[in-house]
């Protein structure tokens, strides 16, 4: 995980409101955190030597990925020692932090994510969870940056306020978007999920009650 | 139509003429490009197999979706027989070579090239790229190293990406240029670049596929087998010189891609009701029905035998035709006499209808002659 946004005390608190002891899985190696500091600092280092991050690569967030790569492997070993079958997960909270570690360029951020979805822990691909502002790429030089993005990702989840204003039952709206064609549905000729699903949601004292609109 | 783009790929280059290049450009619909590009990759493989196709072998350049999804699909139809006519070429797993870098200093094991496929380290230069095609085409042809081969790319917009316009378009005119390309097949998305960008592209192919979602509306049913669909405008620019442009509706389903002219499509909610599902019936009965057909409206004509009268301002106009010419010139005098302050004559209302002032056809759109 890397926790660009917030330290790793609040993704704890918020984790355990849900049932789920993030401090003990990041005891036992399941889990990664990566924070915003350390990659502050490796930033700091590599302009006080007056030379990029790494040797290789003038983009900054390639250093990034080397350390979420080496979490990736070192996790691998962690898990196959108990169990048959991994499968990682690189969560990135938030994008827009990636955009001020690589500067405001946008294309080594979409380098970054690129690395981040073919990178492979042996030979399973990582999935890839990603929070980004729609409205921080707003702006004319970056507005291409949201649909990128986009291009970029399989599921696009997008949140927001009610169209008609605020409720007291309803404090928003969650639309799915499904990007690709799963070829295991091919395959499996099972059901395919429909293209495009929205949902109303409520939150709650611990966790977010979502219903069909109309629903409640 | 969609069939003669096939028939293009299949056919290549004839003599004297220019390798045919197809553009195919989508916006935001990721999921149907990808299976219309599959759709062609497919095509042209079995093409090959069946030895109809000019080209005998097959370049993939996979930049943006990992390489299994090539050759996972080409394997599954073709078994073995594709090992060495399909090539794929990686610029998905490192095409920035970091991993390259890193694995010096981790020390890792090297993943074993395999025989179909090879990997770009460095997409930036466009050289190496180009070599690397032209070597991995002659793979592909193996004995044969007369015949032609086809090059496909699954995104430009990726090169575009680290490339200005004249890189990436030299770049694929020398790949035209080469005698032993048949046939170029390129994606790109049409939404992440400027206008001048897509357009130099479209100018530089032969056909252009512009994939275009369905509405929202369509696409929003939860049928079973509308995942989605769409159309798309294949342009395609004849050796006479002549443009054909020809629009067809596609439909993703369980078997991959349909495809089928525009006339011929049945929306898949026909014979269904389009009514929204809600608690309450919208619905009517074959009795309701008949009921509403038999009430009859307050401005409908009654039924007892008189003419029916409806106000349209123009009794007075009505009148005066009605009249003979003679009597005419009364009527106005009778007019203009009423409007003469304390004249005897009751008071009477002008009204001029503003629609009289009008062509018969006013509600149609004046500009609908105009060809824009």
């Amino acid at each position: 995980m890397l926790g660009l946004a917030e330290p790793f005390s609040h993704y704890a608190r918020i984790a355990r409101k849900q049932g789920c002891n993030l401090q003990t899985m990041r005891d036992s190696g399941r889990l990664v955190f990566l924070e915003q500091s350390q990659f502050l600092s490796l930033q700091r280092n590599g302009k006080d030597e007056g030379s990029s991050a790494t040797s290789f690569s003038d983009n900054p967030l390639a250093a990034v990925y080397l350390k979420v790569r080496e979490a990736a492997r070192g996790n691998m070993e962690v898990n196959s020692a108990t169990e048959g079958a991994v499968h990682t997960c690189v969560m990135i909270d938030d994008a827009s932090v990636l955009d001020i570690i690589a500067g405001g360029n946008h294309n080594f951020v979409l380098d970054f994510l690129h690395y981040c979805r073919a990178l492979s822990v042996r030979k399973q691909r990582c999935s890839v969870v990603l929070l980004t502002h729609q409205d921080v790429y707003e702006e004319p030089p970056a507005f291409s940056m949201n649909l990128a993005l986009e291009y970029v990702s399989d599921t696009v989840v997008t949140v927001e306020p009610l169209s008609t204003g605020l409720a007291v039952d309803v404090h928003g709206q969650v639309t799915i978007l499904h990007r690709t064609v799963q070829m295991e549905y091919q395959r499996l000729k099972s059901k395919p999920r429909s293209r495009i699903q929205k949902y109303q949601f409520r939150i709650l004292e611990s966790t977010v009650q979502f219903f069909r609109p109309g629903q409640l | 139509m969609a069939d003669s783009v096939k028939r293009q790929i299949r056919d290549g280059v004839a003599e004297g003429e220019q390798v045919p290049v197809i553009c195919l450009l989508d916006s935001w619909d990721k999921a149907a490009s990808l299976q219309i590009f599959r759709h062609f990759m497919i095509g042209l493989c079995d093409n090959i197999v069946g030895g109809r196709a000019q080209a005998k072998g097959v370049v993939t350049v996979a930049f943006e979706q990992p390489v299994e999804v090539f050759t996972d699909e080409v394997l599954f139809q073709h078994k073995a027989s594709s090992r060495d006519w399909f090539q794929v070429i990686d610029c998905y797993s490192d095409p920035l070579g970091w991993e390259e870098s890193a694995r010096d200093e981790a020390e890792t094991e090297d993943p074993q090239p395999s025989a179909c496929s090879c990997t770009v380290r460095d997409i930036r230069d466009l050289e190496c790229l180009t070599t690397s095609i032209l070597k991995r085409g002659n793979a592909s042809l193996g004995q044969q190293t007369s015949e032609r081969f086809a090059v496909l790319f699954d995104s430009i917009s990726v090169l575009l990406r680290f490339h200005s316009l004249p890189a990436v378009i030299s770049f694929l005119d020398k790949l035209r240029a080469n005698e032993r390309v048949s046939t170029i097949l390129f994606l790109a998305h049409a939404d992440l670049h400027e206008p001048r960008v897509i357009s130099s592209l479209e100018y530089f192919s032969t056909t252009v596929i512009s994939v275009m979602p369905l509405p929202e509306v369509s696409s929003e049913s939860e049928d079973f087998d509308s995942f989605g669909g769409g159309s798309l405008r294949i342009r395609q620019k004849r050796r006479n010189g002549r443009v054909r442009q020809q629009i067809e509706e596609f439909h993703l389903g369980h078997s991959g891609i349909k495809l089928f002219p525009k006339e011929k499509i049945v929306p898949p909610s026909s014979g269904k009701s389009n009514v929204p599902k809600v608690q309450f019936n919208l619905e009517l009965s074959e009795k309701e029905r008949e009921d509403r057909a038999n009430v009859i409206l307050p401005f409908e004509h009654q039924g007892n035998g008189s003419e029916t009268k409806i106000y349209d301002g123009r009794e007075r106009a009505r009148l005066a035709s009605s009249l003979p010419a003679a009597d005419k010139s009364s009527v106005h005098e009778a007019t203009s006499k009423s409007d003469t302050p304390g004249g005897n004559v009751l008071g009477a209302i002008h009204y001029l209808r503003d629609s009289d002032d009008e062509r018969p056809d006013s509600d149609e759109d004046p500009d609908d002659d105009l060809d824009i």
